[in-house]
């Protein structure tokens, strides 16, 4: 059964949904003000808000529709951040039946989509971040703590309440939640679905009556999410709990429902469609997809991105923090948040600017009903099982971290992220940095048969040698592991891929 | 001279989760000049933050006054006076001191004594920012009662995890 709440002003950067407030340093200056009680938390990307709104990198040129509505005459596939309000996508969603031609793809991180579709066909219960609290054990798949670093706290209480209760950390990219393991099982990139139903596995949670399986979709592993999200799923329900999927942005799971419910696109059939351009509202899809060329003349976006760059006609639009509006959480809580502020002057949210392009296209759009969409889970088939081809050798995949936000587009332009962790991290088991002659924090020169580019080393303690992982939210290491269109599933992977690392300066023995 | 302050930010190094969410809320909440540093502690980056030491060797190393102990106690950076020539930052035994390469001046936590100096209850920025309770704004022997064990400024003993 839905039930609603209100939260004035939150951070919708993950599924922890944080409140936070803005306050004005300066009349054009709005820093985020933390709470004056400890205890509310906000991680380094909600901090950032407050100062990517007003950033002087904001694109705020005209909106000149005119000649992007004329790019798209031929017909146009577009494409929307997934992670907006629903009111939002539903409004998108009616301009876009209205207009006639145009197809709307509602983008979701690959991995996250494929780990969604995989619960929803389990029926499984989504725990909110405030349910894990309640839970008597957990099973973790990836590095959860960077990517919701709220819901840290939860799991923390609830192993404090429960002595005996497991936390069985799956991990195959050295990440900080392994660290806070009593049962570690460190993995070659792709081996999370064989631990996921493992003795292992089996023989920690076999007493847990209310087991949280907590998992954070990271790239590198192949077509593994969906075969994870349908056994997590089965797990929690064995087990009397439920699972929570900590995506990027707090919308992901309305969007993927949205998706089917309205008949838009997936990403990958909108990528592959070649009845008219591309045209991302809000999205850097060349960033997101590590792909360096791709014909995309007209694209809107809140700052300059990957994708920015080549475009032909660039739209300024508002961030999604800049809507109020409804967001779902645990599968079926509506919560609506306020804008921390509005957009600023002249520059139109996603819908607003998709009714301009259809009106000066000469469609008939009527204006946008006042209700939420649909959004009850969906039916999904059972997945299949997935099998990762890992090359021999060095492999490199990706890890979340909690600086960063997603591709690393929005997040790129804060300064204590620019300036704390300029170069993405690469992490090492010490016997490979031993083997490579490299130091701990040593600038590296990272390099696929994609891309080359500088990293800074970590050597960690719970990776297995020969498994190297790279921050994602840098477009530079989405490029070194690019995005690949599965013809067979249909789905958007990025595999393990064969890396070398070498200093870029000499080092000095210890 | 003053009394210590009552009140020091200690961590959990048990809970810590590396986020470096401390450490982005004291930026933002301190015109981009951060008093909280990171520091290799075996396999995890922690942060480390002021312990305003009771002697406190900075204020001793100031040859112009710029670092005091104020009425309240903190140990605090007159950025008028500062004329970065890092004394201070090599008298602390704890490295929290960083010297600002581009400003030449030192970046020096003040416990957020805009919000703290009322004492209804409100924690530094760093402490309400921590999204799992690693930071705890305390009066430490007060944590000592609760049978934990401060070393230096931060808590240990008693660890679930024995990770550290
Ligand atoms: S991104 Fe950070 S601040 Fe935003 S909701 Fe998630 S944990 Fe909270
Ligand atoms: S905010 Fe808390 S958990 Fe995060 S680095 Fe700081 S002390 Fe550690």
């Amino acid at each position: 059964m839905a039930s609603n709440q209100n939260n004035p002003t939150c951070c919708t950067l993950c599924p922890a949904m944080c409140p936070m407030e803005l306050v004005w340093k300066a009349p054009d200056r709005p820093v985020v003000e933390y709470p004056t009680e400890a205890g509310a938390g906000l991680c380094p990307r909600g901090s950032a808000l407050g100062e990517l709104l007003a950033s002087p990198y904001r694109i705020r040129r005209p909106v000149d529709i005119e000649a992007a509505a004329e790019l798209m005459t031929d017909g146009a596939t577009v494409l929307i951040d997934g992670n907006l309000p629903l009111e939002e996508i539903a409004a998108a969603a009616g301009i876009v039946s209205a207009w006639g031609g145009v197809n709307l793809c509602c983008v979701v991180s690959p991995e996250d989509e494929q780990l969604l579709l995989g619960i929803e066909a389990t029926g499984a219960v989504y725990l909110a971040d405030d349910d894990l609290a309640g839970c008597d054990g957990f099973v973790v798949v990836g590095d959860v703590f960077a990517a919701n670093p709220r819901c840290a706290r939860n799991v923390m209480d609830a192993l404090a309440k429960h002595r005996r209760a497991p936390l069985v950390v799956i991990d195959a990219g050295g990440s900080v939640t392994a660290k806070f393991a009593t049962r570690r099982i460190i993995c070659r990139p792709g081996d999370e679905t064989d631990a996921l139903v493992g003795d292992d596995v089996a023989s920690a949670v076999e007493a847990r009556k209310r087991l949280g399986v907590i998992i954070s979709a990271e790239a590198g592993r192949g077509n593994i999410w969906r075969r994870i999200g349908y056994q997590a799923g089965e797990l929690a329900k064995s087990h009397g709990g439920g699972v929570s999927a900590q995506t990027i942005g707090a919308n992901a799971l309305a969007a993927v429902r949205l998706n089917k419910h309205l008949g838009l696109l997936s990403l990958a059939k909108a990528l592959k469609q070649d009845s008219g351009v591309l045209v991302p509202l809000g999205v850097d899809i060349l960033g997101m997809m590590g792909w360096a060329d791709m014909d995309v003349p007209v694209v809107a976006a809140a700052l300059p991105n990957c994708t920015t760059e080549s475009a032909r006609v660039v739209l300024p639009v508002a961030l999604s923090c800049e809507m109020s509006g409804t967001y779902l959480q645990a599968g079926t809580q509506t919560v609506k948040t306020s804008a921390l502020l509005p957009p600023p002057a002249g520059v139109p949210t996603v819908s607003e600017l998709l009714r301009a392009l259809a009106e000066s296209a000469g469609a008939d759009v009527p204006p946008s009903g006042g209700g939420l969409p649909p959004t009850g889970r969906i039916s999904i088939p059972v997945p299949d099982s997935a099998e990762v081809k890992v090359p021999d050798g060095k492999v490199l995949i990706a890890a979340r971290q909690a600086a960063r936000h997603g591709d690393g587009a929005l997040t790129a332009y804060a300064e204590w992220q620019k300036q704390s962790s300029p170069l993405p991290e690469i992490r090492m088991s010490q016997a490979d940095a031993a083997d490579l002659g490299l130091r701990d924090l040593a600038q590296v020169e990272v390099e696929t048969e994609s891309y080359k580019t500088i990293a800074r080393l970590r050597i960690v303690k719970y990776i297995r040698p020969g498994t190297l992982a790279i921050s994602e939210s840098y477009p530079e290491a989405r490029r070194l592991m690019p995005y690949v269109i599965d013809a067979d599933s249909d789905a958007i992977i990025s595999n393990p891929t064969t890396v070398a690392v070498r200093a870029v300066e000499p080092v000095k023995a210890q | 001279m003053s009394e210590e302050v009552v009140k020091r930010i200690l961590l959990d190094m048990d809970r810590c989760i590396e986020c470096g969410s401390c450490a982005a809320a004291c930026y933002y909440s301190h015109g981009a000049m951060p008093a909280v540093q990171s520091a290799r502690q075996g396999p995890a980056m922690l942060p480390v933050i002021c312990r305003q030491c009771k002697d406190a060797p900075c204020v001793a190393a100031c040859p112009v006054e710029a670092m005091v102990r104020d009425d309240a106690g903190i140990v605090r950076r007159n950025l008028s006076r500062c004329i970065g020539c890092g004394s201070c930052a090599r008298a602390c035994p704890f490295g929290v001191l960083p010297n600002d390469v581009t400003r030449k001046q030192i970046a020096k936590c003040d416990l957020c004594a805009d919000r703290t100096a009322s004492g209804n209850g409100a924690v530094p920025r760093c402490v309400a920012a921590c999204p799992v309770g690693a930071l705890q704004f305390a009066d430490e022997n007060e944590v000592s009662a609760g049978n934990i064990l401060i070393l230096g400024g931060r808590t240990t003993g008693k660890d679930r995890f024995k990770r550290r």
